[in-house]
């Protein structure tokens, strides 16, 4: 089976029109919306690589620092996502403790593994079917925005809970961790091409 | 797939291809995670960094801290929070392990001491109010030594001076009193600093007092400031009273100091020590004045200066006989202690006074000094200082004025103190009031403030105006009343008045008794001229009351008494001597005493002479040709007595009279009108029962200007009063206004007696209209008033039916209207209408009545034919009482009848 490059056509990737390049694909514009061409994005494997390490390095702040602050009548207590998400499940809320546990734990973590296992497998190192390849990194594409949900309820709260010393909500450090978190895997999953899951199945098969 | 402008390669060319190095860079985008790890590691760090210290406290219970939520604050701040309790190895105290940021770590010293705060309300205040809503928290005092993190809490806020707040004081004192930290320190009332701590100095056994005065005050304590002792309730019982003294409330509750600050002092520096004195007078601080003593001045020791209401001073000592070295005269004085920083004030402008207790209906003043004694004020003065002082017993002397004396010839109330008023403005007051055994009379030393001097002239004139001047005259009711502080405890008006004007240029003041005496200048003085009346005992007369010429008061009533004969009261009056002249023997007296209510229903008339009238029973007179005897004398008695008449109307009433009989007296009585045609012309002045006779009799006054056409022969009197009948009611207005007497006019001789009828006398009586007598042989219920009608026209009525002498007809009298008699004529027909006709026939029912009242009333009507043949006479006018044979039904023929009949010309 030959694929769009054995032929010498590249897509655009702004306009997604196909264009007839040589090999040497250097330099060489779209007629259309003089976008550079290329067959695949550039260095796409690192730049996911490297979205998903600075992803999986905030998470640890993510995690450790304080999410938010509540303060009530003075007394201000900063909860981290998980003592959140464990005061929540205490008072009761289990419903909305664990919606708060899959999308802000296991969601981000989820990403992570799972874009890093399809980039291990990309890269040869370990064996994935590549339909399952796809599967899972449709599945990363698609929950990746759910778990801004968290910040969202955040920021939700900081607006609308504010008496002062009385109550307030106030967001921390760990807040900017986890929005970068959910940014880079975003950004992560953005970067990679999902073509390279075929390009290797394509090379194993003519070899 | 080749592009043209390549130059061609030959397919088989050997020459080496270039070696397609794929560049194993790497990307830029790895510095993203590189940032991310280090943005990572840094806010590990700081968190881990700022996670804080853990240390320890040890309390002696956990009371009040929770585990995770009691914070520890510095100066407000919150540096962490308690994150453990648990029990000590002993099991008698707590560790609590606490975390504090780790910028607070510099406050982790071994002597730094934490305490509890928590909300504390007691009597001295309130603490910790925070803590109700934030919790019970931590505070830290931090100290020095090494850093060290097991501590022992402290039980209380420990009292270590605040840092750079102001200047520290250091005072020592045998005995601390009620002063506790937290006493307030006040410089002329004002607080400026707190005491902060105490302790007992172990080598003096004194106690040494640490305070601070705020910063903005410190400037205020010199090297020779004192301080003493203001806290709690300075009490003491003296026979002037208990006097009580405090600074403030706060400092009865939890004691203050005060202290002076000298103008020649130097500022001092921290830990300046001074001694603390228990009270101002210890303090010595005290500026002593003099004060020379009238003699009634009334001070004893303790009695206290003050100045706008703030003690300023008080008395120490009084010398009731102190030689003055230079005169050798013996004057009383007294010594004061004031403050110094009233001292300035002292000068030789400023004058004293004692304030004294006054308790009366006019003025309550200063009654506390009947507890605390009198005190003294002061008003400041402009010249030099000094420090002896005249001390005047009324403040009102202090003020300029110009001592005059004034006669009266009684003090009537007046009394040292009482002001003297023009246009009801104070300008002086008595100053003494002395009797004079000379002329007799009243000397009232009066001052008349400077600034109102120039009212005296010429021209003025002394007035009493205690009490209050009531005019109540047609025009109104006036009263006129001094200030309300000299209508009850007397006062003097000074009244200016071109008439006043006297000659002599020093003229000797007299006190008037009214303004009205006062007109009369020296007159006022002479006696009053007595005369007496002659009264029955029906009239309310007392003491006092005024006796009225044209209501002016020119009298009053001197005495009163029963006449010799035990029946008249002898009235005695005493006539102002210069109203004498208005008594002469043209002189007529009558009662205005109390309220006179006279009219009826439709027209009330009140009348009074004035308040005091009401009150007290008035006499008024006038000097009107007498027409009644004004003078009279008792039996046995040669004294003649003026007459007290009961009224002006008596006085003067001299209406001719007619006597009245009547059968019943129901609806009449005292007032009841007369009148003639609608008009009142007279009313029923006295009425009689005569029992043994059986008739009423009674007298009624008729207007003068009707009289004499209603006491001739042929007037008739006669009562009207309401009458109900089918056709009406008559007279309804009697029912309101209640009954009356008609009259109508009599010619003849002057009759003096009548009698009056209890209903209209048959109106042919009075000519007027034409009376015809009609013959029935029943009534048919034709009762006076029913009308008589022409062509359906009322011209009439029936006025009186009676039986014929033999009882076999009916005589009804009719009255025909003046205007309509001409319609009667020998040939009339009279024929009943009572009722009403109902023809039933084929065609259906007629109903004929003459009208809608004959239905109901009955009537009579009548016609007359055409006067054609005059000759045999039978179309004459009907001559009054013509008898006529009434018809029981109408002749239809007499309906036809058509004559013309004209009006007689007049």
């Amino acid at each position: 089976m030959q694929n769009a490059k054995d032929n010498q056509i590249a897509k655009c990737h702004e306009c997604h029109l196909l264009i007839s390049v040589k090999e040497d694909i250097k330099r060489q514009h779209c007629p259309r919306c003089f976008t550079q061409v290329h067959f695949r994005i550039p260095s796409s494997i690192q730049k996911t690589w490297a979205y998903l390490l600075a992803a999986a390095f905030m998470m640890i702040p993510a995690n450790l620092l304080p999410i938010s602050t509540l303060t009530s009548t003075g007394k201000a207590t900063p909860d981290t996502i998980m003592s959140g998400t464990i005061a929540l499940a205490k008072s009761n809320d289990l419903g909305i403790a664990i919606i708060i546990f899959v999308a802000s734990i296991l969601v981000p973590l989820f990403k992570i593994i799972g874009l890093g296992l399809i980039l291990l497998s990309v890269q040869n190192k370990i064996f994935i079917a590549p339909k399952r390849k796809l599967l899972l990194f449709n599945a990363i594409h698609w929950i990746g925005k759910w778990s801004i949900m968290d910040l969202f309820v955040i920021s939700i709260m900081v607006a609308v809970i504010n008496r002062g010393n009385l109550l307030s909500v106030d967001p921390g450090y760990g807040a900017t961790c986890f929005g970068l978190v959910v940014v880079l895997t975003i950004l992560a999953a953005e970067s990679f091409d999902t073509r390279l899951i075929w390009d290797l199945n394509h090379k194993n098969e003519r070899k | 797939m080749k592009e043209n402008n390549e130059p061609d390669m030959p397919e088989n060319c050997n020459a080496p291809k270039p070696v397609l190095h794929k560049p194993n860079v790497m990307s830029p985008i790895w510095l993203l995670p590189i940032v991310a790890i280090l943005l990572g590691l840094y806010l590990m760090y700081q968190s881990i960094a700022q996670a804080g210290i853990e240390f320890r406290i040890h309390f002696a219970n956990a009371n009040g801290i929770v585990e995770g939520k009691t914070l520890i604050k510095y100066q407000g701040l919150v540096i962490g929070k308690v994150k453990k309790i648990a029990l000590d190895d002993d099991l008698r105290s707590v560790y609590v392990t606490a975390e504090v940021d780790s910028k607070a770590e510099p406050v982790l010293r071994e002597n730094t001491q934490f305490w509890l705060v928590a909300p504390k309300a007691s009597i001295a205040g309130i603490s910790g109010l925070d803590a109700l809503v934030t919790g019970n928290y931590i505070d830290v005092a931090p100290g020095d030594g090494e850093y060290s993190i097991k501590f022992n809490a402290v039980q209380t806020a420990p009292n270590n001076l605040p840092d750079d707040q102001g200047l520290i004081v250091r005072l020592s004192t045998d005995k601390l009193a009620s002063v506790r930290p937290g006493s307030e320190i006040f410089y002329k009332k004002i607080p400026v600093g707190q005491v902060h701590s105490f302790k007992l100095d172990k080598d003096t056994d004194n106690i040494l007092i640490e305070a601070v005065i705020n910063h903005q005050y410190s400037y205020l304590v010199k090297d020779n400031s004192r301080f003493w002792n203001a806290s709690g309730i300075n009490a003491e019982f003296g026979f002037d009273g208990v006097k009580i003294q405090t600074e403030s409330l706060t400092a009865i509750i939890s004691g203050a100091l005060a202290f002076d600050s000298p103008t020649d002092g130097i500022e001092v520096k921290n830990n300046q020590a001074y001694t603390l004195y228990s009270n101002i007078s210890d303090a010595e601080r005290a500026v002593q004045i003099e004060f020379n003593l009238s003699n009634t001045n009334d001070i004893k020791i303790g009695n206290n200066i003050y100045l706008n209401g703030q003690q300023v001073g008080e008395v120490t000592q009084v010398i009731t006989q102190s030689i003055d070295p230079k005169t050798q005269q013996v004057t009383p004085k007294a010594f004061a202690d004031v403050d110094p920083d009233v001292a300035e004030l002292l000068r030789a402008g400023t004058q004293f006074w004692v304030e004294k207790a006054k308790l009366s209906v006019t003025e309550t003043k200063n009654v506390a000094n009947f507890v605390t004694g009198n005190y003294i004020l002061f008003t400041p003065g402009q010249g030099e200082l000094q420090t002896t002082f005249d001390l005047v017993s009324n403040v009102d002397d202090l003020i300029p004025n110009k001592q005059i004396s004034i006669a009266a010839n009684d003090a009537n109330g007046l009394a040292v103190g009482n002001k003297v008023y023009y246009k009801n403005y104070p300008i002086g007051h008595i100053s003494h009031v002395t009797f004079n055994t000379k002329t007799n009379l009243i000397d009232l030393g009066v001052n008349i403030y400077q600034d109102y001097a120039h009212l005296l002239k010429r021209s003025t004139r002394f007035i009493n105006i205690s009490g209050v001047s009531v005019d109540a005259n047609v025009s109104g009711l006036n009263i006129k009343s001094a200030p309300i502080a000299a209508l009850i405890s007397g006062g003097i008006e000074l009244v200016n008045d071109k008439a006043f004007k006297s000659k002599s240029r020093h003229q000797q003041y007299q006190l008037y008794p009214s303004l009205a005496l006062a007109k009369l200048g020296s007159n006022a003085f002479k006696a009053n001229k007595t005369i007496t009346l002659l009264s029955k005992p029906s009239h309310v007369i007392s003491n006092g009351a005024p006796v009225y010429y044209r209501k002016l008061a020119v009298g009053s009533v001197a005495d009163f008494r029963l006449a010799a004969d035990n029946e008249h009261i002898v009235i005695t009056l005493d006539i102002f001597s210069q109203y004498a002249h208005l008594i002469n023997s043209n002189s007529v007296f009558w009662d205005v005493s109390g309220i006179d209510i006279s009219g009826s229903l439709s027209n009330l008339k009140v009348q009074t002479e004035s308040l005091l009238t009401i009150a007290t029973g008035g006499i008024n007179f006038d000097n009107i040709k007498p027409v009644n005897d004004n003078k009279v004398s008792l039996a046995k008695s040669k004294a003649t007595h003026y007459k007290l008449f009961r009224s002006f109307a008596a006085a003067t009433d001299d209406r001719p009279t007619v006597t009245l009989t009547f059968t019943s007296g129901a609806d009449i009585n005292v007032g009841t009108e007369i009148k003639h045609k609608g008009i009142k012309v007279g009313e029923i002045s006295a009425i009689k029962l005569k029992v043994e006779q059986g008739f009423i009799e009674a007298t009624a006054k008729l207007e003068t200007d009707y009289a004499k056409y209603f006491v001739q022969q042929g007037s008739q009197y006669w009562l009207e009063s309401v009458e109900v009948g089918l056709d009406g009611i008559k007279n309804a207005n009697t029912l309101i206004s209640g009954a009356y007497i008609n009259v109508t006019k009599g010619q003849g001789k002057h009759v003096s007696r009548f009698k009056v009828l209890n209903s209209a006398p048959d109106i042919a009586a009075e000519n007027v209209g034409l009376s015809v007598t009609v013959v029935s042989q029943r009534l048919m219920g034709l009762t006076p008033g029913t009308p008589v009608y022409f062509r359906q026209v009322e011209v009439g009525s029936v006025t009186y039916s009676e039986l014929s002498a033999q009882s076999d007809k009916v005589l009804i009298t009719l009255n025909i209207e003046p205007k309509y008699q001409h319609l009667v004529r020998n040939n009339s027909r009279f024929w009943a209408v009572s009722g009403f006709n109902v023809d039933i026939g084929l065609t259906g029912a007629t109903l004929k009545a003459e009208s809608l009242k004959t239905i109901l009333a009955g009537g009579i009507a009548f016609a007359t034919p055409d006067a054609g043949n005059n000759s045999n006479g039978s179309g004459q006018l009907a001559a009054p009482f013509t008898q006529f044979n009434l018809a029981q039904e109408v002749n239809p023929d007499w309906l036809k009848w058509d004559p013309k009949i004209e009006k007689p010309t007049k």
